[in-house]
């Protein structure tokens, strides 16, 4: 324990060095520590996300954008398509076709998405509610946990919906009948957290589907080329109720979550097949998926390196600040030797200044990491609308650490091994 | 009682020094004069245990300290011998106290924080405790590294040239005090030095000279 004291003291005599020290053990530290658990929360929201969808149909543009608009709600759908094309899938009885569930987006609620769909999304997604009754007709409104608690919505309350994801006073639906609460869900952690679940009549209802698409309002301004819905938008508007009377095929949804009874050839070859055959397009989310780890990966794997570089460039300071201090202190040490220490003793004093500079700089990186974490996710949440919680702990942190002690104290060996073998008469001579 | 019997050193370039037989009862107080080359520092390496005789012994109370073990001659070092050198040197990262309470670790005695205070005191430099060893006077850190070397109470106190760098008046007040205090602490005292000013104050004094012989 009085080792271990000394060491301390001769750390903390000489502050640049050691801050020099910390600042990059801690810096190289946090940024794989970081990098592991955004990786991990990120794969796992996508992951938890699946829900066993095998599928995901909407309007021609990017899979990967189809796939993360319409089962992680973090882009602007491709489009829409009409409801007519969608039946032949969302239609019971199809021979391959276990579930599918329409989904119809555009409008939102203070920056929180309104999706228009049937009971098979609770179905889908298993979801419970915590409070009241799942919708049964238009304009009424499950409400996800996450979104219920931050925007204190109960059973009964009433809102209105805004164009688009951005919150934005000018685009409020004013003249639409207001949504009302009737259900609460329970926290699932999945998507449906932050979601405001209605029947698809509603979004109808709200917009109908007269010359614009609904799904496109989410990346449109105010000054945008599409028209706003108001008393001096220079049309007329059909009573709401009209449009949910609309005939089929001038219906419009955003896409259909498609799950598989069975895997086989067939179910292999439709997303080609409707790719190749129709105005639809069809994603696999796996595949997007992967398209997206693989993207990501390459991202990662630079940071990693990265931080790899540092952590040697601090290895190299560790032994760098411990060779060169052996100099000055080789008195010091032929002191301790003269007062009774043995060569091991003085071997071991080295070693653990080593290994507290790295065991103290591998805490600082956990800490930077998760602050990191922290700040970055109050910054993705407003973002996404996803939450990346900074307590999340990972084992392979403490793997992290481990290596970082071991790293440590193998830059502080040869150092370590030189004091072992201070002469001390020639030493004490010389001084 | 401190003795060395038949004392030889042999240095890498085949220079062999030998040394006279050197008795020195407790509390006795010792001069070893010599001049450069006669082997002063060498004899007084070998009494500290430091440097490894070619032949001799080196007996401190009652032990030959050239047949122990590295480990325990370390061990025996701490614990019977304390050292005073020409330039007093501390571990900087430690206060003056700090340094007198790491001498009774090492040599595995245990000191409360008042009788470092007492021996603080005693010394002149009680106020200077706390003080870095660089923020202390050169006077102020030689009187530190004589409690240091004695606070333990060891068997024997082996100076190297204390006076040398030093005026007058401070070589004075130096050799008083490592009179004064090894008296107290019932320590031998040898000094090795080749400053005249010391001659007067000691009755006990071994001259070394170049015993010097290349080796077979």
């Amino acid at each position: 324990m009085y080792s271990l004291w000394l060491s301390w003291k001769h750390l903390v005599h000489k502050p640049a060095q050691l801050t020099l020290n910390l600042v990059l053990i801690g810096l190289s530290t946090g940024l794989i520590a970081a990098v592991l658990l955004f990786s991990r929360m990120l794969t796992d929201r996508l992951d938890r996300n699946l829900a066993g969808v095998d599928m995901v149909i909407g309007a021609k543009g990017s899979p990967l954008q189809l796939v993360l608009a319409g089962m992680y709600h973090i882009d602007v759908p491709t489009g829409n398509i009409s409801l007519e094309e969608a039946q032949a899938f969302l239609r019971p009885g199809h021979p391959l076709i276990a579930t599918a569930v329409p989904l119809s987006l555009g409008d939102s609620h203070k920056g929180y998405r309104i999706v228009g769909t049937d009971a098979r999304f609770l179905e889908l997604y298993q979801l419970a509610l915590a409070d009241g009754k799942p919708f049964e007709k238009p304009m009424e409104v499950v409400a996800g946990s996450r979104v219920a608690r931050l925007l204190g919505l109960k059973i009964g309350s009433t809102f209105q919906s805004t164009h688009g994801l951005d919150h934005n006073e000018d685009l409020i639906h004013e003249e639409s009948q207001p949504f009302v609460v009737t259900g609460i869900l329970e926290p699932s952690g999945t998507v449906a957290d932050q979601l405001l679940l209605t029947p698809t009549e509603s979004v109808w209802m709200v917009h109908g589907d007269h010359g614009h698409s609904h799904a496109d309002m989410e990346s449109m301004t105010p000054e945008g080329e599409d028209h706003v819905h108001g008393p001096d938008c220079g049309h007329d508007h059909p009573a709401h109720e009209e449009h949910a009377e609309e005939p089929t095929e001038a219906r419009e949804i955003t896409s259909v979550l498609i799950r598989f009874k069975v895997r086989n050839h067939l179910t292999l070859n439709m997303p080609r097949s409707i790719n190749e055959n129709t105005n639809l397009q069809a994603a696999s989310p796996a595949i997007e998926l992967n398209r997206l780890y693989g993207l990501m990966g390459t991202g990662v794997s630079m940071l990693r390196w990265l931080a790899m570089v540092i952590m040697v460039a601090a290895g190299l300071s560790i032994f760098v600040s411990l060779y060169g201090s052996l100099k000055e202190r080789r008195y010091e040490l032929a002191l301790l030797r003269v007062m009774g220490s043995t060569p091991t003793y003085l071997f071991r004093l080295i070693l653990t200044e080593g290994l507290l500079l790295a065991l103290i700089g591998a805490v600082l990186g956990i800490v930077l990491a998760h602050a990191g974490i922290s700040l970055a996710g109050h910054y993705l949440e407003q973002e996404w609308r996803y939450a990346f919680p900074a307590d999340l702990f990972l084992v392979q942190e403490l793997w992290l650490m481990g290596i970082v002690v071991v790293f440590g104290v193998l830059a502080a060996l040869l150092p370590a091994w030189q004091a072992r073998k201070v002469d001390i008469a020639q030493t004490l001579t010389e001084g | 009682m401190i003795e060395t019997r038949d004392l030889t050193f042999s240095y890498p370039g085949g220079i062999l020094l030998r040394f006279p037989d050197f008795r020195c009862r407790p509390e006795e107080q010792w001069l070893i004069w010599g001049e450069s080359g006669s082997g002063k520092t060498t004899f007084l390496h070998l009494l500290a245990g430091i440097r490894t005789p070619a032949s001799g012994q080196v007996i401190i109370r009652d032990q030959d300290i050239t047949s122990l073990s590295p480990r325990k001659l370390d061990a025996f070092r701490g614990r019977h011998i304390g050292l005073v050198f020409q330039t007093p040197h501390f571990i900087d990262a430690l206060t003056i106290r700090q340094n007198v309470v790491l001498a009774c670790k090492m040599s595995g005695h245990s000191i409360s924080q008042g009788e470092v205070d007492t021996w603080l005191n005693r010394l002149g430099i009680g106020h200077r405790a706390d003080a870095l060893p660089f923020r202390c006077s050169q006077g102020e850190q030689q009187r530190a590294s004589i409690v240091r070397a004695l606070v333990h109470r060891p068997a024997l106190l082996l100076a190297d040239e204390p006076t040398s760098a030093l005026d007058d008046r401070h070589c004075d007040e130096v050799v008083r005090l490592l009179q004064e205090q090894t008296r107290q602490s019932r320590t031998a005292l040898v000094i090795v030095t080749h400053d005249q000013r010391l001659r007067n104050h000691f009755p006990n004094a071994l001259t070394l000279t170049s015993h010097v012989q290349p080796l077979a």
